[in-house]
């Protein structure tokens, strides 16, 4: 539906280069560090800045050079934008430019209804909590019925529990709504748990389309496998489907040769393999994560609910349950 | 306690007065009579209208003029903004007298404006007492509405735009709405200071125009004090009717600043498009034209004789017998008695302030009050309330106060905000007194806003002609006072060299300002 093609912004210090495409109905996440360009994208496909060449075609349209007006795009802001000038109805009513009060009326009360705004209808906007703010901001961007919803960072300014509820009310919806959606995000989790697909950000570089699975199972380069969550990173050779781990063989399904593999530490367990000595450790409640000590260097080992922490200077023994190739290195 | 000693010589020195002019009108014999005699005179009744008219025009013409600026200034970033902003906001500081002699070199008949445009003089007329509160007022939208305008969040206006409406659509539906409190505010402080002017309309306004301050004065002199009195009082109530309202606004203006205040600004980029650099081109050479040319001409003025070659004379002149003998003393004890005073007053408006606004808060309205109150109805206040039982170098002192109070309050109290209330409790935790508190905690950390509140302090107290005039009855000679008297006597070129000096000195106080963080405050 959305296609981006070399999708060029140049900047003295930084460039944007960008190729991607979105399909109907989807949930696509742009995610990324603070300052690799993700809000930049967002807002070259909302019309609001100018790119230096490339093409972005909508429905097969080209729409490069398109004024925001024209796009008919529904844009959430991270701070929301709301007009701090006008009350929760006339906030949802701006875009709306039917003639028909009828119309506007019943498109206003679906909005209210569907974000569960009645009672707040006539209030302030000053006088919104944080999540009634960001339902006014989604209602206000899908009253005009947009043909692409895009979330920058929608989630960002508000507290974790709140954070967590608005994150299913939002996949529900879309799944109930049929909305393509852009979601910009530097949270993995948030990027994990709601996309179709996610597409991971570098400096201005998509590094790794993939859906949510794939692109933690089956990172491209270190950079995206280090994204998502702590990751041992190891050079190790392997010679007849198998892999050398302390006293023990690990089979995998690699041709010979040498590669960096990268270990997750829920991938490691006690077992035998690797011996070790535990030098830090942090309780995180429902697994504890030790720092190990090993002939590989230092390992990050997570283990599940084991009933005791261990002690710094523990002996310890890790076997490998899993290792994930990132690149062929001989 | 002593706290409320402070408060006490607080209220004597600034409410008291004002007390007494109302207490000392109810005991007026056959009251009803007079104010129904009053209300039936011509002259009361035209000074009335001409005040509000004109401070009406002037408002509006400041706001006009100041518009573009806002505007340039809170959407480009240009070579030279900061000194450009600086430069225009040194004409709402200058003493207003010093404003009138610069007018009257720039735009008299004699000065550079008529013979270039070869025009006839317009100064001593409706539109000359206009210009001069132009010249005053325009740089308060350049500062109230650039302010808002600069903060008004960029998303804002995206958002609309992305919901359809064209950027024209949008100011009015987004950014006019928004920004109207500080448009409201900027002008309706522009109408205040207008309806409150003296210096200009005294020297301009001649015998067709006078404003209820002028008013006033004429009638003390004229030594019609019953009337004064009542005129005096008038002039309070409806001071304090346009307070209430600038107030109102200057909370609405706060609460649109503060609803940006979690948004982060875009910062600007450089501007490079042609015509806009064109634009901002003219809007600046007109603005010196203007208002640049006037304190230009009086600058080259002061070092030319009477056939424009350059002398020092004007300033040697100073010391001679004949200005002696039009300011009634020696020039060095015009300066003396002008900084003495200012200094005092100033110090003891910090001190005050310092005290009043860390320990009674909540106090602040009320402390603000007398900004829009007019100087002639305090110092008509005084006159009634005081003048028999404390000497007139006091007296002088409290009008001093009175001027410069509220705005060094409001610079204080500011700055006491920014201060946070916990680094005290640490402190005291850790085991400081309230002493050590004040010397190691509050001073340094005050200490930018102490200095910029008295420079300003000083400032305000050094152009005060009014107050000076009316309850120093024209014994206290001060800066202002000696040009108005140069002004009078004819003698331009001792008053430019004085006007000079005096803009100097200004202009120093303001860099010193300006030095300690910028914080002005209207």
């Amino acid at each position: 539906m959305l296609e981006v093609i070399d999708l060029r912004k140049n900047y003295p210090d930084f460039n944007i280069q960008l190729d991607f495409n979105i399909k109907q109905g989807e949930f696509f996440s742009l995610l990324g560090p603070s300052g690799c360009g993700k809000t930049t994208t967002l807002r070259l496909l909302a019309g609001l800045e100018r790119c230096d060449s490339g093409t972005i075609l909508f429905r097969k349209k080209d729409i490069t050079h398109l004024q925001p007006q024209k796009r008919r795009f529904g844009l959430v802001f991270q701070d929301y934008a709301l007009f701090p000038h006008l009350n929760v109805r006339e906030n949802i009513l701006y875009g709306i430019n039917q003639k028909n009060k009828s119309e506007k009326e019943k498109r206003l009360l679906e909005m209210l209804d569907l974000f569960q705004l009645i009672s707040l209808k006539e209030r302030s906007i000053r006088h919104l909590s944080g999540g009634e703010q960001q339902r006014v901001a989604l209602a206000r961007a899908l009253a005009v019925k947009p043909e692409i919803l895009l979330l920058d960072e929608p989630f960002a300014a508000l507290d974790p529990s709140l954070r967590q509820s608005l994150r299913e009310e939002l996949k529900e919806l879309q799944k109930k709504l049929g909305l393509t959606i852009v979601f910009v995000t530097h949270s993995q989790e948030e990027a994990l748990s709601l996309s179709d697909r996610v597409a991971l950000l570098q400096e201005g570089r998509i590094i790794q389309v993939a859906e949510p699975f794939e692109i933690y199972t089956k990172p491209k380069t270190e950079y995206v496998a280090g994204f998502f969550g702590k990751v041992n990173f190891l050079e190790l050779t392997v010679c007849k489907k198998t892999l050398s781990w302390g006293n023990t063989t690990v089979d995998i399904d690699l041709e010979d040769g040498s590669y960096l593999l990268a270990i997750r530490p829920e991938h490691l367990t006690a077992g035998t393999g690797v011996k070790g000595t535990v030098t830090s450790s942090s309780y995180l409640g429902f697994a504890t994560l030790y720092v190990v000590k090993t002939v590989f260097g230092l390992l990050h080992y997570l283990e599940l609910d084991s009933g005791s922490i261990k002690p710094k200077g523990t002996e310890i023994e890790l076997s490998l349950k899993k290792a994930v190739p990132v690149r062929k290195t001989a | 306690m002593w706290q409320f000693f402070i408060l006490l010589v607080l209220v004597v020195v600034v409410y008291l007065p004002l007390g007494g002019l109302f207490a000392r009108l109810l005991a007026l014999p056959n009251l009803s009579s007079l104010v129904f005699e009053l209300f039936r005179d011509p002259s009361l009744l035209k000074a009335l209208q001409f005040t509000y008219r004109q401070a009406f025009i002037s408002a509006v013409i400041s706001l006009l003029v100041g518009l573009p600026g806002a505007y340039f200034f809170s959407h480009y970033e240009f070579k030279g903004k900061k000194l450009l902003r600086n430069l225009t906001m040194i004409p709402f500081i200058l003493p207003s007298i010093l404003v009138v002699l610069a007018m009257i070199i720039y735009y008299g008949q004699q000065g550079f404006f008529a013979r270039t445009f070869n025009t006839k003089t317009f100064l001593y007329s409706f539109s000359g007492i206009v210009l001069a509160h132009v010249f005053y007022n325009f740089s308060l939208s350049i500062r109230i509405v650039g302010s808002t305008w600069e903060k008004l969040n960029l998303r804002l206006k995206e958002s609309a735009y992305v919901l359809g409406d064209s950027p024209l659509k949008t100011f009015f539906r987004v950014e006019l709405p928004l920004l109207w409190p500080a448009i409201a505010y900027a002008t309706l402080l522009a109408f205040l200071y207008s309806s409150l002017s003296f210096a200009v309309v005294l020297v301009f306004g001649g015998i067709s125009f006078s404003t209820l301050e002028v008013y006033i004065y004429t009638l003390v002199r004229r030594l019609d004090l019953k009337k004064a009195h009542l005129v005096a009082f008038i002039q309070l109530i409806i001071s304090f009717f346009f307070i209430s309202v600038v107030s109102f606004l200057a909370k609405r203006t706060e609460a649109v600043d503060k609803a940006f205040s979690t948004f982060q600004a875009k910062p600007l980029r450089s501007e490079k498009r042609w015509w806009i650099k064109s634009l901002l081109f003219l809007y600046f050479a007109f603005l010196f034209l203007l208002f640049g040319g006037p304190l230009l001409a009086l600058l080259v003025r002061s070092f030319q004789n009477r056939d424009g070659i350059f002398t020092l004379a004007n300033y040697l002149n100073l010391f001679s017998p004949k200005v002696e003998r039009i300011l009634g003393l020696p020039i060095w004890q015009v300066f003396l008695n002008s900084l003495l005073l200012a200094a005092v007053s100033s110090t003891i408006s910090v001190m005050l302030a310092y005290v009043l606004a860390r320990y009674f808060p909540k106090l602040r309205p009320f402390f603000l009050i007398p900004l829009g109150v007019s100087m002639m109805s305090y110092g008509f206040g005084v006159l009634l309330t005081m003048k028999n039982w404390l000497p007139a170098p006091i007296l002088m002192v409290c009008t001093q106060i009175f001027i410069a109070f509220p705005v060094v309050y409001s610079i204080i109290s500011l700055g006491l905000e920014e201060i946070n209330p916990e680094y005290a409790l640490a402190a005291a935790l850790l085991g400081s007194t309230e002493k050590e508190i004040l010397k190691n905690i509050y001073l340094p950390l005050l200490k930018p806003a102490l200095n910029s509140a008295f420079a300003y302090g000083m400032a305000l107290s050094l152009g005060d002609l009014s107050g000076v005039m009316l309850v120093g009855e024209g014994r206290f000679v001060t800066f202002t006072v000696a040009l108005y008297r140069l002004i009078g006597h004819y003698s331009f070129p001792e008053g430019t060299a004085l006007g000079t000096l005096l803009a100097l000195l200004f202009i120093f106080l303001f860099i010193l300002i300006e030095a300690q963080g910028g914080k002005n405050h209207a």
